[in-house]
């Protein structure tokens, strides 16, 4: 640990730089902690801190000034994304998990060294085996380096700044996430009301075939284009209600066909079985719409290829004019509403009959087809960005590192010749500690 | 279409006409200005406006029409040597300038195209720097390098005048005036009091400054000033970095909209014609903090600029409300010895530069004191659950209104909050990570549950800004690594 540093920096370890107030932490348990706040104030509370954060309040306080603290024993150590020490200001409990430290004035800066502590490489200096232990003899020995003082408030403002940027961006992509999720909700509810097809049914009338003259049902909730039907499920589809065969039938060495018994199995789109069944009972066909009809209740996937079913799924089978996809998409967003009329007491689940009577939105077949087509694209699209977006983020904590690791390293901001070396820092330090002996020494001589 | 963009259009068409001849944007747009004003100056002239030129006979607009061929050429050439050498505002207007328009047939025909336009002048006030300005944004446009300038949308402007109140007898500067919206939209409501002859030549000639560094715009301003029939013998306007020195001078009122633009796309002519580096930091002693954020730089240059109980309106981006290091510094400072006392957080979608999130801060500065003069920062949102765009739905005055209501002009102390107008005492705002001011509390909409989700064509433009603001942070963090 005593790699090259600029000209005017010095290497020293963290208790040369800290004055170490580990001997006035108090641990109290949480029990005790709840009594003592119980009908108290919320102005009478304070924080009450731990390795890597508030952990809680009690009614009083043992600081009141701003600090550092660094975990001693639950921090993730070996985590190099995540903090390991952090500030705490005003009046403050801390237990026996975090040290406290204060940065010795004209020496060094507490943000300086919280942002140097949250950059180090822990594994020579912590012990044990499944929970981490930084005791504080190791941590006295951590080498850090020492800038002149101006340059400390240098880098911490500029590591600030930078900091915060990256907040912002984080938060941004953040959003795009949440708000992609949004995304494919909105583009489904759009696709049923018919509104994605706006246009395209302008330049393509396409109408139901006499033969398929459904009765329309009468429903306020429903506002649909006047090519489109309200039909019953029932009318439009093959509903088959699941049934578990006897457990002897089943195994796990792909004897037989794939069994699905409920959500557990679902994926995005498509299931993945983790049993066979040797003897199936009820058959879903490939491109069957699954649909999960106990607990939960809603959820929706697509048969891959000829499955057994057990009584936690039904299967539905679009008729002649009916294509799968749209029927898919469309119970995906009206998973709610059907969640909603599931009932049962130990756990919820929706009857067969209810299933077969939903009413849904019916456009013609071309019109379905094109609606599958379009919600796909678009969510291949949103798929993507999402995709990128989650290893941005990945990277980006990669990018909080490496900016730290700059910073201690000298290149972050310019070194100015004028600064006072941080040796002399380090001769303050010394006739410091002298002086205090020398106090001590004498008070014992008195 | 508006009649701006219709005109706009119209000159940029004119480019064609040149384009073949080597005559790039930058410098056509400069040739049109030339001619333009000499072509509006020659209108000023005549009734209703009936105003006296400051351009002698035998080099204005007129004797530019009857000539021909090559004694056109040579007569142009001759008549922007010559006002280059002027004195005052027309010697700013044509420093240096040039004829870069060699064919006399193709400078007869934009004479002419000119010429037979309906009366430039009859165009509404700022009209015609709207049009120089929607000419330099499509020059930007063009060569994809963003000219670091960007419009203030008029109404925007408008409303900012309108709250700040400029009364007759102050002065009024703008760091960064660009084509000078901030300054003529002033004139116009001063101009509205009942003047006696002292007021109007104040008003004339010692009321308003400005700065900007570029000098084609500083042109433009100046012209704009000019047709005003403001400014004196001097022109009010400096070409200059405004930051890199305090003048010194100090004034009742600042209005600006300093540049948004990334510090590393601007360069500087020096003198001798070498292009320099603009010099990142600027050490100034009036400073509060050292930073190589340009909006945090034009927020200390403005509060140095303002005179005790000066007024101030900023257009600042959002990192100005929440930056760390020097940002957190300048807030703590600004809160503390200025009245920092509106926010308006302003909509997305209303700047050309895209994803810009920003807002106006409006302070008074105030006499040293021990106690904080900032009593209550109101926050107006007019950014949650509202979409604008450039072309289809742009801002207007109307937008604006109910801010102007409750920041209530009159008497700013008598305010009540709105659903879009809060109140923070100075204890909540300090109170902040970092002296956050970047304060939202309105649901936002496009967070919607599954019973009000939000039109897909609405999240797919918010999500599009969310991405924007997120690659604008990230270039940010690698211009500053790359220092």
């Amino acid at each position: 640990m005593n790699g090259e540093l600029p000209k005017g920096w010095v290497w020293t370890s963290l208790e040369n730089c800290v004055d170490i107030l580990d001997s006035q932490r108090k641990p109290i348990n949480s029990e005790e902690r709840q009594e003592r706040i119980l009908n108290k104030n919320e102005s009478d509370l304070y924080p009450y801190y731990g390795a890597t954060g508030q952990v809680g309040w009690i009614d009083g306080y043992i600081f009141d000034e701003e600090l550092i603290l660094l975990g001693e024993d639950g921090a993730p150590f070996l985590d190099f994304t995540k903090d390991k020490s952090y500030l705490i200001k005003g009046k403050t409990w801390v237990n026996n998990h975090a040290h406290v430290l204060r940065a010795i004035k004209d020496i060094s800066f507490n943000s300086y060294i919280c942002h140097y502590l949250n950059s180090f490489d822990y594994r020579n200096y912590i012990t044990g085996t499944t929970r981490y232990k930084l005791n504080q003899s190791q941590m006295r020995k951590i080498m850090i380096p020492l800038p002149p003082l101006a340059e400390q408030q240098r880098i911490v403002n500029k590591i600030e700044e930078l900091f915060t940027n990256l907040d912002k961006g984080i938060e941004s992509l953040e959003q795009v996430k949440y708000k992609l999720k949004i995304y494919r909700q909105a583009i489904l509810k759009y696709a049923m009301e018919g509104k994605l097809t706006e246009k395209w049914r302008e330049n393509n009338k396409t109408f139901f075939e006499e033969s398929n003259s459904f009765d329309n049902k009468e429903v306020i909730a429903f506002e649909i284009p006047s090519s489109w039907r309200l039909v019953e499920l029932k009318d439009v589809s093959i509903i088959i209600l699941g049934q578990s065969p006897p457990s002897s039938t089943y195994n796990e060495k792909r004897i037989g066909l794939p069994f699905y018994q409920g959500k557990s199995e679902f994926g995005l789109i498509y299931p993945t079985p983790v049993k066979w069944c040797a003897f199936p009972k009820k058959i879903a066909e490939k491109g069957d719409v699954l649909i999960s009809v106990r607990a939960p209740v809603g959820p929706t996937n697509i048969c891959p290829e000829k499955s057994c079913i057990g009584r936690g799924l039904a299967a539905i089978r679009g008729l002649g004019n009916i294509d799968n996809k749209f029927i898919f998409y469309l119970l995906r967003n009206i998973e709610k509403d059907i969640s909603s009329q599931a009932t049962g007491t130990t756990f919820e689940a929706i009857r067969g009959d209810v299933l077969k009577k939903l009413i849904i939105p019916l456009p013609p077949l071309e019109e379905q087809q094109e609606i599958v087509n379009r919600i796909e694209k678009l969510f291949s699209l949103a798929d993507h960005i999402e995709e990128t977006v989650s290893s941005k983020l990945e990277q980006s904590k990669t990018l909080r590192q490496s900016i730290l690791k700059k910073a201690f390293e000298g290149q972050l901001v310019p070194q100015d010749p004028n600064d006072e070396p941080a040796e002399i820092l380090l001769e303050k330090i010394k006739m410091e500690k002298l002086n205090k002996g020398k106090a001590i020494q004498e008070k014992l001589v008195q | 279409m508006s009649n701006e963009t219709l005109a706009v259009q119209k000159l940029w068409n004119y480019c064609n006409v040149l384009r073949d001849d080597g005559v790039s944007y930058g410098d056509y747009v400069e040739q049109l200005t030339y001619l333009l004003f000499l072509k509006m100056d020659d209108e000023q002239t005549k009734p209703p406006f009936s105003r006296e030129s400051k351009i002698p006979k035998n080099l204005n607009w007129e004797s530019l029409l009857k000539k021909d061929g090559d004694e056109l050429e040579v007569h142009y050439r001759h008549i922007l040597e010559s006002l280059g050498k002027e004195k005052g505002m027309i010697g700013v207007i044509f420093r240096k300038a040039q004829n870069k328009i060699q064919d006399p047939a193709k400078l007869k025909r934009l004479v002419m195209l000119i010429e037979g336009e309906e009366t430039w002048m009859g165009m509404g006030i700022d009209v015609k720097g709207a049009i120089y300005e929607g000419l330099l944004q499509k020059n930007a446009e063009d060569i994809k390098s963003g000219a670091g300038q960007y419009f203030t949308p008029r109404a925007l402007i408008k409303a900012m005048v309108e709250v700040i109140r400029p009364k007759p007898g102050e002065t009024i500067c703008d760091p960064a005036c660009g084509t000078g919206g901030f300054l003529l939209a002033s004139y116009d409501l001063i101009s509205k009091y009942p003047l006696n002859v002292e007021e109007k030549k104040f008003l004339r000639e010692g009321t308003f400054h400005g700065w900007d560094i570029v000098d084609s715009v500083v042109r433009l301003c100046t012209m704009n000033l000019y047709l005003h029939g403001i400014g004196g013998e001097e022109s009010p306007i400096v070409t200059d970095d405004a930051l890199a020195s305090d003048p010194g001078d100090r004034f009742d009122i600042v209005l600006t909209n300093p540049p948004f633009g990334k510090k590393s796309s601007i360069t500087i002519v020096n003198g001798e014609g070498k292009i320099e580096k603009e010099s990142l930091t600027y050490q100034r002693n009036d400073f509060w903090a050292t930073t190589s954020n340009k909006q945090l730089n034009f927020l200390q240059h403005v509060k140095t600029l303002l005179k005790i109980n000066g007024r101030a309106a900023i257009v600042v981006p959002d990192n100005v409300l929440f930056e760390g290091g020097a940002g957190e510094t300048l807030r703590k400072r600004l809160l503390q010895q200025c009245d920092v006392h509106t926010l308006l957080r302003l909509p997305t979608g209303i700047f050309y530069a895209q994803g810009v999130k920003a807002n106006v801060l409006f302070f008074d500065k105030r006499p040293a004191s021990e106690k904080p003069w900032t009593e209550k920062l109101w926050i107006y949102d007019l950014r949650t659950n509202i979409h604008f765009t450039l072309k289809t739905n742009t801002l207007r005055y109307e937008d604006l209104v109910d801010f102007i209501k409750c920041y209530n002009p009159e008497n700013r102390h008598e305010r009540r909050e709105t659903e879009r107008f809060k109140a923070f005492t100075y204890g909540e705002v300090m109170k902040r990570d970092k002296t956050n001011l970047d304060i939202f509390w309105l649901k936002d909409n496009s967070l919607g549950d599954s019973e009000n989700l939000p039109d897909p064509k609405l999240l797919a433009l918010e999500i599009a800004e969310d991405l924007e603001s997120a690659l604008d942070e990230f270039k940010r963090i690698y211009e500053e690594l790359e220092e």
